[in-house]
């Protein structure tokens, strides 16, 4: 079977197109995101992303370490979301080994989860305003972070890289200041959001940058399987917590969010609708 | 669709396959021959219309490869699991699922960059991370002196 070279499929395009290297550029990590473009005018064609060497071999070095050892890669998935990487490979050896967490266990993963998606929302819509130029985005998005980055320092010792959830449970209790600063939080970033409206979605210049733009329609984003603020921008109901509720998903009463149109900019209101709906 | 429902749709569609409805998801083993033509039906088929592929990978189980397919229907709500084994260890092909799942043009390249998998018919099969002459890592028999450290 013949493989295909990059260069067979930048002949292929018509003749008149531009093509042009975009990057390396950020956004996965620093320097590593690579696209070749093909270009019309300005209107793009073709996108060919390189991804860049950036695979860790994760699955390889878990083929040599027992369970709990895992736990400490998944924090490296995604930093941004530790404790959600952590519960899904310890649901999965909970499930294989027919382990049972008690109820407690479990409603602390549910609190965790939440608290520790909000903090990845923050810093996800504080740095998409910063490249757009809103460089405010990022200090209001980061400084409400911290508290959570705070609440779980205390009770775990670490800010990001927590290894806290674990097969069969967790690597120890809740701080006794947990529940109260929890509390307190709520109550201080449901007078934050409206903030962030005015700074971000409600802001003219990033309106007009996104609301139209990179519009993906149902069908695609089933197709392509572009779950999550992406998927949910483009009305696909993918909500894990709704359709396959774990750990105590199943006993908390929210709301799946989705919106119809598909663009950039619904995709953002979606992720701060979602961080005040809870 | 419940799961016994689904099972008796797919046991009367595809007749000569053993259908197993007893875990938690149904499941199915298919020829790998096959493998193109059962899925554009699950897709198809207005009683299954499994519409989103969530899952797509690889298995190295050392004699031959198995490619494991984690099919999902939005609008019915039911999901399938197919396995399908490729005999030929040494030259593992199996045709693309990707004209049906556009998510496939990407996980194929991915069990293609990390096991060797060759998918016939893909629109762009090169190594998705690595460089070429790499080797596939995810293969059991692949070995790293520099970084390995046997035991």
């Amino acid at each position: 079977m013949q493989e295909v070279e990059l260069s067979d499929i930048l002949t292929a395009r018509e003749d008149g197109d531009y093509i042009v290297n975009i990057g390396p550029q950020h956004p996965s990590t620093h320097g590593v995101m690579r696209f070749v473009v093909s270009l019309k005018g300005e209107m793009l064609e073709y996108v060919i992303p390189h991804c860049g060497y950036i695979h860790r071999g994760i699955e390889k070095m878990c083929e040599r370490m027992t369970y709990p050892q895992i736990i400490h890669l998944t924090d490296r998935m995604d930093y941004l979301s530790a404790h959600m990487n952590n519960e899904a490979v310890s649901l999965l050896v909970e499930k294989a080994t027919g382990v049972e967490v008690p109820e407690r266990v479990k409603y602390i993963r549910t609190i965790l989860s939440e608290l520790q998606r909000i903090a990845s929302h923050q810093l996800w819509w504080a740095a998409f305003g910063m490249d757009m130029g809103g460089l405010t985005c990022f200090f209001y998005g980061l400084r409400d972070r911290e508290h959570i980055l705070d609440i779980f320092e205390e009770s775990f010792g670490s800010r990001l890289l927590h290894s806290y959830v674990c097969p069969g449970g967790l690597m120890g209790d809740i701080h006794p200041n947990f529940q109260k600063r929890t509390k307190e939080f709520i109550k201080y970033f449901r007078k934050k959001l409206p903030e962030y409206d005015q700074l971000l979605t409600g802001n003219v210049i990033f309106e007009q940058r996104t609301k139209g733009m990179g519009i993906m329609s149902k069908a695609d984003a089933i197709s392509f399987g572009a779950t999550g603020p992406v998927g949910r921008g483009s009305n696909f109901a993918c909500d894990i917590r709704k359709k396959f509720p774990y750990s105590a998903y199943d006993k908390v009463d929210f709301k799946e969010i989705l919106y119809t149109e598909g663009d950039s900019w619904l995709a953002t209101k979606f992720v701060l609708t979602k961080c005040g709906n809870q | 669709m419940e799961k016994e429902q689904l099972g008796l749709v797919l046991a009367e569609l595809f007749p000569t396959l053993e259908i197993n409805t007893s875990g938690d998801s149904v499941r199915f083993k298919a020829d790998t021959a096959d493998i193109h033509k059962i899925a554009a039906v699950l897709r198809d088929d207005k009683r299954l219309q499994f519409d989103y592929l969530f899952n797509l990978y690889g298995v190295d189980r050392e004699d031959r490869f198995s490619m494991i397919y984690g099919l999902e229907s939005t609008i019915l709500g039911h999901i399938v699991v197919i396995e399908t084994d490729i005999a030929d260890h040494d030259n593992p092909i199996i045709d693309t699922v990707s004209d049906l799942w556009k998510t496939a043009q990407y996980q194929e390249r991915e069990v293609y960059d990390l096991m060797g998998v060759k998918f016939t018919n893909h629109p762009d099969l090169r190594r998705l991370f690595l460089e070429d002459g790499w080797g596939f890592p995810l293969r059991k028999d692949y070995k790293d002196d520099i970084n390995f450290i046997e035991r």
